[in-house]
Parts: C-alpha cells; sequence; structure tokens
C-alpha cells in the first residue's frame, strides 16, 4: 500500500511486480476476464433477451480492459488524483505500524467469519469481542465483560426474540451431531 | 400533487415511521461523530429495512443519512478533522474560529446554515417534481435504458482519476449484476454451479464489504488518537455562543441562499455529490463576499456558513437524478435506489408516477431531520462530541460484530459472510488505490431495469432505436452533462488547492486518495 506522500507526488514512477497494487490489479482483471469469457461461453444457449446486456457490456468492457491490461504491463503508476467520493485509507508515518494494523485487522476478521461458521453466532461473536478487546484494546475487563454480555443480548433479544432468525447449523455442532439449541430459543409459540 | 402532499403527510407521520424516526436519530448521530464515520451502519439500517413497510423504511434510511450528514461540522470545527469529504472547507475557517475560543458561535453558524441549506434543498427537491412527471411522461424504455447505461458510465467516469478505471469497474459491476436468474432473460447465467448464485448478489453484502469494512479497516489502520483535552478546552471556550453564531448566520441568510443553490444544482449532477459543491460555495463566498480574500482562512465566520449551507442542500438535489431517473450520484444514493429495488419499488419514471407520495415524504423526512437534528446537536454539542474520542481498538470489535450480524441478517445466509470477505478484499484494494467503489454498486442496484428496458426498447422498436431524435438528444446531453462535471471537479480541485495556498490553512488535501487530517498543533 501506497503512503500519502508518494500519492501526491505528481510524477511516474515503476512499481514492482509483486507490490499488492500490480497483484490487486492483475486480480481484478482476471476476474473481468474470466465474467467475460463465462458470458460468452454462454451466450449461445441463451434466448435472445439474455444476450443483449452481456453482448453490450463486453463490447463496453473490452477497449477499457485493454488498456489497463497494458497500464499493468507498463507498472508506472501515476496515482490518480482526482478520486471525487472517496477519502482514501488515512496513512500516516509509521508504515510498519500501519502494515501490522492492517495484518492484524484481516485476520481478526477472517479468524471471526471462520468461528460463527464453526461455533455459531451465539458462541463466536462474544468470544471474539471479548479477545479482540483483550488482546488490542487493553479495556477494563469489567468493560470487556459488559460488551460481551450486550452482544449476547442483541442475538437472543433482537434476532432471537424478536426476529426469530433461522440460525444455520454450525459446522461443530454437525459435526458432533447436536442440534444447534439456539434455534430451539425462544421455545416456539412464546412470543 | 397536493393530494399527494397530503397523502405522503397522511401515512408519514403515523406511529411507525415516526417511531422509526425517533430511534433513527441517536443511533445516526453516534454513529456519524464515530471515527471512521457513519457508512459502515448504513449496513445495519438496511439490513432491518427489508421486512418493514416503504414508509417506515424509509424514514429511517433517509432520516438516518440526513442526521448522519448533520454531524460533519463538529469534528471539523472543534478537532479540525472533516468528518467526511464534505465538511474540508469548513476546517479552513471554522477551526482558527475555535482556537480563538469561538467554537460555540461557529458551530452555532454552522448548524443554521445547514438547516436552512437542508430546506432549500428539500423544497427544490419538491419544485421539481411537477416539471419532471411531465418530462418523463415523454421517455419511452430506448430513453430510460440509455440514461441508465449512460448515468453507470458518467459515474465511472467523474468518480475516478482515471477513466479506464471508472469505466472498467462500471462494466464489472454490470458483469455481477447480471448473475443469477433474470425474469426477464427467463434462465440464469454464470452461477459457476454454485445454488448460492442462482438468486444473484445482494446489495447488502456487497455495500458491507465494499463500503463498511474498508472503512472499519481505515478506522483501525490509521488509529487515529484525538487529543480528548484539547477538545474539551474547545467546548468549554466557547458552548455558551451558540445563540451568537445563530444570529450570525441569519445576518448572511443570502450568503446562505447563494450557497445552497449552488449546492442543489452541483448535487443534482450524476457523480459529483457535496465534495464540490461545498468547495464551489466556499470559494465563491471567498470571491464575492466583502473583505473575504483578507479574512478567510483566518476564522471568518462565511466561511463556516457557506460550504456548510451548500452541503447539506445537496441532500436534496442528489435525490433529483436518483429517484427520477433512477441513476444514483453516490455511493449512499445507491445504497437507497437498492432499498428501494429491495421493497419493490421501481425508481425512475415510476416514482413520480406510481410513488408520487413516497418520493414527496422522502421531501419531508429530509425537512424534519434537519428540524429535529439541528437543536439536538446544538444543545448537546459537548457529550456528542465525546463520541468522536472513543479510540479506534475499542470501536472496530464493536463496529465489525454489529455489521457482520447485520450482514448475515438480511438474508439469513452463512455464505454471505464469504462473499463479504471476497467484497471486502476487493473494497481495500480499490480505497488503498484510487479505483472508484460507487460505479461497482450502482451497476449491480441498475441491471436489473437496465436489462428490462433495453429488452422492451429493442423489441419494440429494434436497432433503429438509435437514430430517434429523443434518443439522440438525451445521448448529447449526458455527455455535455459528463463534460461538465469533469470541467467542475478538475475546477473544484483548482479552486481547493488555490485556496489552500492562498490562506495557507490546514493540510487538507482535496483531489488525491488520502488526506493528511492529523489535529493541527493548538496554538
Amino acid at each position: 500500500m501506497s503512503n500519502q506522500s508518494e500519492e501526491n507526488t505528481p510524477v511516474h514512477r515503476e512499481i514492482s511486480w509483486r507490490s499488492p497494487e500490480i497483484l490487486g490489479e492483475a486480480v481484478l482483471l482476471g476476474v473481468v476476464l474470466l465474467l467475460a469469457i463465462t458470458y460468452l461461453v454462454e451466450m449461445p444457449g441463451l434466448k435472445m433477451a439474455g444476450r443483449y446486456l452481456p453482448i453490450v457490456t463486453l463490447i463496453f468492457a473490452a477497449p477499457f480492459w485493454f488498456i489497463r491490461v497494458k497500464t499493468l504491463f507498463d507498472r508506472k503508476r501515476l496515482l490518480e488524483a482526482g478520486q471525487i467520493m472517496d477519502l482514501g485509507f488515512r496513512f500516516g508515518g509509521n508504515a510498519v505500524a500501519e502494515k501490522r494494523r492492517a495484518i492484524r485487522f484481516i485476520t481478526a476478521v477472517a479468524v471471526l467469519f471462520l468461528s460463527i461458521w464453526a461455533l455459531g453466532f451465539h458462541l463466536a461473536l462474544p468470544i471474539w469481542v471479548v479477545t479482540y478487546l483483550f488482546l488490542f484494546a487493553k479495556v477494563k475487563p469489567i468493560a470487556v465483560l459488559l460488551i460481551a454480555l450486550a452482544f449476547e443480548g442483541l442475538l437472543l433479544g433482537v434476532h432471537d426474540f424478536i426476529i426469530n432468525v433461522p440460525w444455520p447449523e454450525p459446522l461443530l455442532w454437525r459435526m458432533i451431531g447436536v442440534e444447534y439449541l439456539f434455534n430451539e430459543w425462544p421455545v416456539s409459540g412464546t412470543y | 400533487m397536493l393530494e399527494a402532499m397530503l397523502s405522503a403527510a397522511q401515512q408519514l407521520f403515523t406511529p411507525g415511521p415516526m417511531i422509526a424516526f425517533a430511534i433513527m436519530i441517536p443511533v445516526a448521530l453516534i454513529a456519524g461523530l464515530m471515527p471512521g464515520g457513519g457508512l459502515p451502519f448504513i449496513v445495519v439500517v438496511l439490513s432491518f429495512t427489508t421486512q418493514l413497510e416503504p414508509f417506515t423504511a424509509f424514514a429511517l434510511i433517509i432520516g438516518y443519512m440526513a442526521a448522519n450528514d448533520l454531524t460533519e461540522p463538529i469534528p471539523s470545527i472543534l478537532l479540525g478533522i472533516p468528518g467526511s469529504r464534505s465538511s474540508q472547507a469548513t476546517i479552513l475557517d471554522g477551526y482558527p474560529m475555535a482556537k480563538k475560543g469561538q467554537a460555540g458561535i461557529a458551530i452555532g453558524a454552522s448548524y443554521t446554515a445547514s438547516l436552512l441549506g437542508g430546506i432549500i434543498g428539500a423544497a427544490a427537491l419538491l419544485a421539481v417534481l411537477p416539471f419532471a412527471r411531465e418530462l418523463l411522461k415523454l421517455f419511452g424504455a430506448p430513453e430510460f435504458f440509455l440514461l441508465s447505461l449512460l448515468g453507470i458510465a458518467s459515474v465511472g467516469i467523474i468518480s475516478a482519476g482515471a477513466i479506464s478505471k471508472g469505466l472498467l469497474t462500471a462494466a464489472l459491476g454490470l458483469f455481477i449484476g447480471m448473475i443469477g436468474f433474470n425474469d426477464v432473460v427467463g434462465t440464469t447465467r454464470a452461477t459457476f454451479g454454485l445454488d448460492y448464485l442462482w438468486d444473484g448478489i445482494d446489495i447488502i453484502p456487497v455495500v458491507v464489504g465494499l463500503f463498511a469494512f474498508p472503512e472499519i479497516a481505515d478506522l483501525v489502520i490509521s488509529n487515529t488518537a484525538i487529543a480528548k483535552d484539547r477538545m474539551e478546552d474547545m467546548l468549554k471556550e466557547g458552548r455558551h455562543d451558540t445563540f451568537r453564531g445563530m444570529q450570525e448566520a441569519m445576518r448572511h441568510k443570502w450568503l446562505i441562499v447563494r450557497s445552497s443553490l449552488i449546492g442543489v444544482f452541483i448535487g443534482a449532477m450524476p457523480g459529483l455529490g457535496p465534495t464540490p459543491a461545498h468547495w464551489i460555495a466556499y470559494a465563491q463566498a471567498r470571491q464575492t463576499e466583502p473583505g473575504a480574500r483578507e479574512t478567510f482562512g483566518t476564522g471568518d465566520i462565511r466561511g463556516v456558513i457557506a460550504p456548510e449551507a451548500a452541503n447539506n442542500s445537496t441532500d436534496g438535489g442528489v435525490l433529483i437524478p436518483t429517484l427520477l431517473f433512477a441513476i444514483p450520484g453516490s455511493a449512499p444514493m445507491a445504497i437507497v435506489l437498492g432499498a428501494l429495488i429491495l421493497l419493490g419499488i421501481q425508481p425512475g419514471p415510476q416514482m413520480v408516477q406510481d410513488h408520487l407520495d413516497l418520493t414527496i415524504a422522502m421531501v419531508y423526512i429530509i425537512v424534519l431531520a434537519n428540524i429535529v437534528v439541528v437543536p439536538i446537536v446544538l444543545l448537546f454539542a459537548a457529550p456528542l462530541t465525546r463520541v468522536s474520542i472513543v479510540p479506534p481498538q475499542i470501536l472496530a470489535p464493536v463496529v465489525i460484530g454489529i455489521t457482520t450480524v447485520s450482514a448475515f441478517q438480511a438474508n439469513i445466509s452463512i455464505e454471505d459472510l464469504a462473499l463479504v470477505s471476497v467484497f471486502a478484499a476487493l473494497g481495500m484494494f480499490m480505497k488503498a488505490y484510487a479505483w472508484p467503489r460507487p460505479p461497482i454498486l450502482i451497476a449491480i442496484v441498475l441491471t436489473g431495469q437496465l436489462e428490462k428496458w433495453m429488452s422492451i426498447a429493442i423489441q419494440t422498436r429494434g436497432w433503429s432505436m438509435l437514430w430517434q431524435p429523443a434518443f439522440v438528444t438525451i445521448l448529447i446531453l449526458v455527455v455535455a452533462g459528463v463534460f461538465f462535471s469533469l470541467r467542475v471537479q478538475s475546477g473544484t480541485k483548482s479552486v481547493a488547492e488555490k485556496t489552500e495556498a492562498e490562506i495557507g490553512g490546514q493540510s487538507v488535501i482535496i483531489g488525491s486518495i488520502a488526506t493528511t487530517t492529523k489535529p493541527p498543533a493548538a496554538s
């Protein structure tokens, strides 16, 4: 990720092939190509009405895709100024600390999603919040406990009691052959 | 029209929408003042709207957005940190005023300007409706198809520094929007054999991934620490002066009107929104107000009034293309459009023909939000501002947790979390490297109706529609509009840079993908 001073320097610069900017754009262009090929392959099997928009989009996208591929291979970038709807990331001076926090954020979110899939919302979410606050926020234990209880309250009070959300069976519960007990709460007919 | 206005009032001012609105106001104020802004919480609002009737749903969504916008001057004036891009110009005079012990005057003036700006913006939307109704009667499927396609393209062009990036992301949005079953086509497309993709890509995981998570990531990564003592000093010095600030604002009522009209006009241009509007209003005030060239940037109250009036009046302006032509000018407006579609309401001409009362209700909600929120903020500025100093490391897990539950709750689908992860990775990449995110969302939201109009147009008129006078006229108008918007955008950038250079203001950099908005040292 680039920093502030680089972004505002109005000169072209060459970027390493291994930079996230180049790799990310390569993946993005790959996804666009994959979708374009998929629509092209499926097109003969579609009714006429189903072909119009894919054709228009393919014609619309093709020149810009090739322009970006050329830019990608040039690896010379002027990070374009003028993006008007976005503040971008507010990078400061300590690149090492920012990189560490970025990795921490991505890992924490991945752990949260995987633990929700494995354990279910009612267990994973409060445990994850408690762990995050203990590890990174240095909050008093009582405050951590209150926040965790607030999350459990949100799940039980709003999502179970008011909306009555049908929760998916988490992986771990399926493996041990037990039904996710929060799908039984509130007991049918009590609300 | 009068009948629709009455009907809108009868349906809006009932317990359901009003309770929703009352619950939403404190949520919007707290969310807006949190470091990271109110965008992540829009998902929470959106996830509840699918279960509500339209008037209640829009009391929530429009109320949230309008109230959220009204929190922006507080961090700008008290902390020298823009709440968003559309409150950067306010810092140039608001923060020097706060440093001189006039924080209360600046806040009072900015909120009076915001209140009047918001009302003028809403009135402009109301005034446009009768003309728009007549105009839209002349349009058919080919014209709406062209408007939608060019609307997506123009947002892509305008919102990016590089045209190729903007248009490629718009195309990516169209490709994604075509995934799944389509009732016009009668078959599925690009599902890759996954049952999950049969229903297409839902808007809520897209919004969570593309917009909410990158904002939370920004909060965690930047770890902006705000000096609590400095902010409290500012408040202590100036909290009794808000009424004086309101009186000062009323002395400059014509500046408020002028700036508000700029806000409405710029807001109605697809892809521009409040950022250029508030800079242009600031620049015109500096050019036209007596003595402003010498005093702007040193704590001149007119430098707070002009951008805030323009900023808030764009709320009405941006709804004009969003509701009437189904061309959202910004990401929040794409979310409004997405909410309409989720509720089964077709945006575009039907909004003024079949749902005129709902359209008018949105005007009422903007006005009501301004009338209710401004006194609350003026009375409770000090406690509300304390929300801004919650450390990001405490705020982040709470916001991530709430947003994750909301992302799941919208469709009760655990697979949505995988989709959120994909779009979060895409969103963080795009945010970091200046790829515009709104065109993807706008294209996904519009694909369904784009395909419907295109299909009808080709079946009824064939490819000869390309030579129809109305079609060609719209093409010329949209191209001219894009050209104008690009000129405004580049003009805004130079105005902002020139203004900052001339007055030696804060290090707020417009036109770049990031801002150096560390709080300036208190003098």
